[in-house]
């Protein structure tokens, strides 16, 4: 069977099945019931791994250059959307790439809420042409970002997978 | 340095949490029926509403130093009953500024940080248009592009407005 484009095969309670990389974990069925604790256990270590890098990210931006405070936030978005896409490239089935690095890992360096607060103090202050900036690269960067990554994934592990 | 390692342990913990919160609405919402772009744009805005509103509430409330971002907000008129408290306050004494300033960042660090930094995404979103894209609904992707950015920043106005609304009784009595 042909594999689609961004779609991932894992294998769970005896049925394979065919995610695009948006189904993290068992609970396809949909209760929570499926949801192991081991999976439970990834997407919080994942999710905890994430937050910190992003916290890191936006100290060592505020300290180490003089760029505008949200650059942090899309510096972490921008590297998630990469980590997401290779993840999905990369065929790779399990928990570990679906719970801990999709879903834990990269749903947790990626951010909407703080995108969003930053947006809006750049509104409120006024400060239109970084407000264009903010929003083009991290729109126009982040999403394209998702398919440079499947490209990375798929060549370096699609083979394999 | 000190200081940044525990505000990363909290933010850390809270992003576990968010993390995990997500993952169990998202599963919460598929049996529910409701695709999965629309199910993370739920979580989205509703973390922007809980963003907007613990800013509000933990800046008006710990912020003394004078350098919160609220103060610069062109719309300091809006925040009448609450205004000045943002600003420096010259006759706490520096212990008291630094214990605030502690609180402050640990206690947004955990929730606002962690938590709704956690709980929110914009890479599962960015998947979920490239998803749309693939599938030929290039105008789906378009909504769920203009949606996440209206719904997002509307959020965190709204979640702004309760803070407010919340915290100048709390405002005047202190």
């Amino acid at each position: 069977m042909a594999r689609p484009r961004s779609a991932c095969f894992h294998h769970v309670d005896g049925v394979d099945m065919v995610s695009t990389g948006r189904q993290v974990f068992s609970c396809h069925v949909g209760t929570m019931a499926n949801v192991s604790i081991f999976e439970l256990g990834l997407i919080m270590g994942g999710g905890a791994i994430g937050a910190a890098a992003r916290y890191l990210i936006t100290v060592c931006q505020s300290r180490l250059t003089t760029w505008p405070g949200w650059t942090g936030v899309l510096a972490a978005n921008l590297l998630g959307c990469l980590i997401i896409g290779v993840a999905v490239g990369s065929g790779q089935a399990g928990p570990w790439t679906h719970a801990f690095l999709m879903a834990g890992l990269c749903g947790a360096l990626t951010t909407m809420s703080a995108l969003a607060l930053d947006l809006t103090v750049l509104i409120w202050t006024a400060a239109w042409r970084q407000l264009a900036w903010c929003i083009g690269i991290t729109f126009a960067g982040g999403i394209p970002l998702i398919f440079v990554g499947q490209v990375i994934g798929e060549a370096l592990w699609g083979a394999a997978a | 340095m000190k200081g940044i390692a525990i505000t990363t342990a909290a933010v850390a913990l809270g992003g576990g949490l968010g993390a995990m919160i997500r993952s169990a609405s998202e599963c919460a919402g598929a049996a529910l029926g409701i695709a999965s772009w629309g199910v993370v744009l739920i979580i989205n805005v509703l973390g922007c509403v809980a963003m907007g509103f613990l800013f509000f509430w933990l800046e008006s409330r710990l912020r003394r130093d004078g350098k919160g971002r609220l103060q610069y907000l062109h719309v300091r008129h809006a925040l009448r009953g609450t205004r000045g408290i943002f600003e420096m306050d010259s006759t706490l004494p520096a212990p008291e500024l630094a214990r605030l300033h502690r609180q402050l960042a640990l206690k947004s660090g955990f929730l606002m940080t962690g938590v709704l930094g956690g709980l929110t995404t914009f890479s599962t979103f960015g998947l979920d248009v490239v998803k749309l894209a693939e599938d030929g609904r290039t105008g789906m992707a378009i909504l769920d592009i203009v949606l996440s950015l209206g719904l997002g920043i509307g959020g965190i106005v709204l979640g702004l407005e309760i803070g407010r609304r919340t915290s100048t009784r709390h405002t005047i009595q202190s």
